[in-house]
């Protein structure tokens, strides 16, 4: 299965996940991410997707200085936010339960 | 310390292609957009070690992604119906349309040529001669034959021409066919071109037949080595024909080498031999006696009795 078409209407609740744990800058929530297993991730993908939900009022951005480099924006999340990762995590855990059990039933119909 | 100052300096031309990629969107949420892309490509860039394109690939194609994630409208279908339409006011633009009309006018001119273009370059290629009284016409066994062919083809594609007018399918192989016709032109014409100048040559060479200036054979000459008949290569030799007129060698080309002897009246000899040959930049003939490898036999017959000086 292509795991970034997976990963395309799922960047959304993750992104907002990462963010509701610990605000973070685009690059930060990228490599925790990947950290967390979405290896296949595209960094551009994860900054456009921040800028969305900034724009969509999901998250809020501060900036603060850097030592190294230019100064970050940090991206922290809203109520509006918590409220579509609270909504995303029902939907995909009904979705995924679906799924399962039709992959599984699938699997032992073929065994 | 080479690293720091080289990271930045790919950062930025990657960044500026980006940008460039994005630069149909409002410009304050590109500004925004880029400012995120900026601090998070330093970061890569100092985390593996500097090449960004490397790690991120091409910056259109990071554009691309960006815009479609950022859930931005992309720019291709617009840049696409931007070049139709300019490319349809070009075909409707009147000098356009007008050069347009006039080739279709004188498409049936190409119909013919190419009818003939088709037999003359399949004779080319097979080795066939063309007809002696008619350069143009090949022979193909015979050159009455050949101009049968010839007119046939032509016949054969000026009504594939008609058809091709009426019908759009086979456009294709048809264009193709015109393409190679086409080429297949430049080594007809050049056949057709040499022909011509041969027969002018010809009458030329007619004209031309003897040799102007100084012959033997037909061959001309530029030098004589008299010898004595002790063997000895005699120097300044003027030479005259039996009614008087010098035997003139090179009189038109002005050769700065040549030595040419002078009279006591300031004229010019031209007759004069063996024609030697100065030095550049000098007035001196390095080898006088120098002349052709002749062994120059002895002679038995007793030398003329000459009496003083005529």
């Amino acid at each position: 299965m292509d795991r970034s078409q997976l990963l395309r209407g799922t960047l959304d609740a993750a992104a907002l996940a990462v963010v509701a744990e610990q605000d973070g800058y685009g690059y930060d929530v990228l490599r925790r991410l990947r950290a967390a297993g979405l290896t296949d991730v595209g960094d551009a993908s994860v900054y456009g997707t921040l800028r969305r939900l900034y724009r969509a009022g999901a998250l809020t951005s501060y900036v603060e200085p850097s030592d190294e480099g230019p100064h970050r924006r940090y991206y922290g999340i809203t109520a509006r936010g918590r409220a579509q990762l609270d909504e995303s995590r029902t939907d995909w855990a009904e979705f995924s339960q679906t799924l399962s059990n039709l992959l599984e039933t699938k699997v032992e119909l073929t065994a | 310390m080479t690293t720091a100052a080289h990271v930045p300096s790919e950062v930025e031309t990657y960044l500026a292609r980006v940008r460039a990629a994005l630069a149909d969107i409002p410009a304050d949420e590109r500004a925004e957009l880029l400012e995120e892309v900026e601090a998070s490509l330093h970061e890569t860039a100092s985390e593996t070690g500097g090449s960004v394109a490397a790690q991120l690939g091409p910056p259109e194609d990071f554009a691309a992604e960006l815009r479609s994630a950022a859930g931005l409208h992309p720019s291709t279908p617009l840049r696409m119906v931007g070049l139709r339409e300019r490319f349809e006011g070009l075909a409707s633009h009147p000098r356009v349309a007008a050069t347009a009309r006039f080739s279709r006018e004188l498409a049936p001119i190409w119909w013919a040529a190419r009818g003939y273009i088709v037999v003359a370059a399949l004779a080319l290629a097979a080795g066939a001669s063309c007809s002696t009284s008619h350069g143009a016409v090949p022979r193909i066994g015979s050159a009455k034959l050949g101009a049968a062919a010839v007119l046939l083809a032509v016949l054969a594609s000026v009504a594939v021409g008609i058809w091709s007018r009426r019908n759009t399918i086979a456009r294709l192989p048809l264009t193709i066919l015109n393409l190679v016709l086409l080429g297949a032109a430049i080594p007809v014409g050049i056949h057709l071109s040499h022909r011509s100048t041969q027969a002018v040559a010809t009458r030329i060479v007619v004209q031309t037949a003897i040799v102007p200036g100084l012959a033997y054979n037909g061959a001309p000459v530029d030098n004589i080595y008299p010898y004595s008949r002790d063997g000895r290569l005699l120097h300044d030799v003027l030479l005259y024909t039996g009614a008087g007129t010098p035997l003139n060698i090179s009189t038109t080309a002005y050769d700065p080498l040549r030595r040419i002897l002078v009279t006591k009246a300031g004229n010019r000899v031209f007759n004069a031999f063996p024609v030697r040959y100065y030095e550049p930049g000098t007035r001196v003939v390095l080898r006088p006696n120098a002349g052709p490898k002749v062994k120059v036999p002895r002679i038995a017959t007793a030398p003329l009795p000459v009496k003083g000086r005529r």
